[in-house]
């Protein structure tokens, strides 16, 4: 059997795998999935895909 | 698959309940002030608290989607404050978890609940698969 463990932290949403004692790129895994996913996330060390922006409050004049 | 499907997933699993505008279809938020966004994925509660539209997801040209709305007073299921703050941690690592989930199942892993670990600071989730499948 081939084991893998995925962390996806929630403060920095990265996410790692820790496969029979290897971490991060030691992870065959990894480029399994890259393959899958193509170019979009060579290397899955940003979370950009995932971050939604920070809505900004809407501006609105106080009728005197 | 995009980000709006693991977006959709993520909102699930958290308890929202959303609105997906449909081809061709407007959606809008409805804030306070009168103030209405064009969105995508309007959120409509969580299932015990209406949120009456006033939060939702506009897609982006990249594919991304950004939260727009009047996160004032929003609540989950369980009490915590709808914020930026919640959608950034939560609903980013929802879907993130989501996809990897869908792509690990296609390269011959399995798991089950018994083997998901989530805290307030992280989600873990461990997969096997029987080598010889490699």
């Amino acid at each position: 059997m081939e084991d893998v463990t995925i962390r996806i932290d929630k403060k920095t949403g990265k996410m790692s795998f820790d496969c029979a004692g290897f971490i991060g790129e030691g992870c065959n895994i990894i480029e399994e999935i890259e393959q899958q996913l193509g170019s979009i996330t060579k290397h899955e060390n940003k979370d950009e895909r995932y971050l939604y922006e920070i809505p900004v409050p809407a501006q609105q004049g106080i009728m005197g | 698959m995009n980000n709006g499907h693991y977006l959709k997933q993520a909102l699930t699993k958290l308890g929202f309940t959303f609105t997906e505008a449909k081809d061709n279809e407007k959606l809008y938020t409805h804030g306070r002030f009168n103030v209405h966004e064009e969105v995508d994925i309007r959120i409509d509660g969580n299932g015990s608290q209406n949120f009456d539209g006033a939060v939702g997801f506009k897609k982006q040209a990249d594919g991304t989607y950004t939260a727009v709305g009047d996160f004032y007073g929003l609540r989950t299921q369980d009490g915590q404050s709808v914020s930026s703050q919640f959608l950034k941690c939560e609903v980013t690592a929802h879907s993130k978890e989501a996809e990897i989930n869908d792509r690990l199942m296609q390269l011959g892993f399995t798991t089950d609940a018994s083997n998901r670990r989530e805290t307030k600071d992280y989600i873990e989730v461990s997969f096997s698969r029987n080598s010889s499948i490699m």
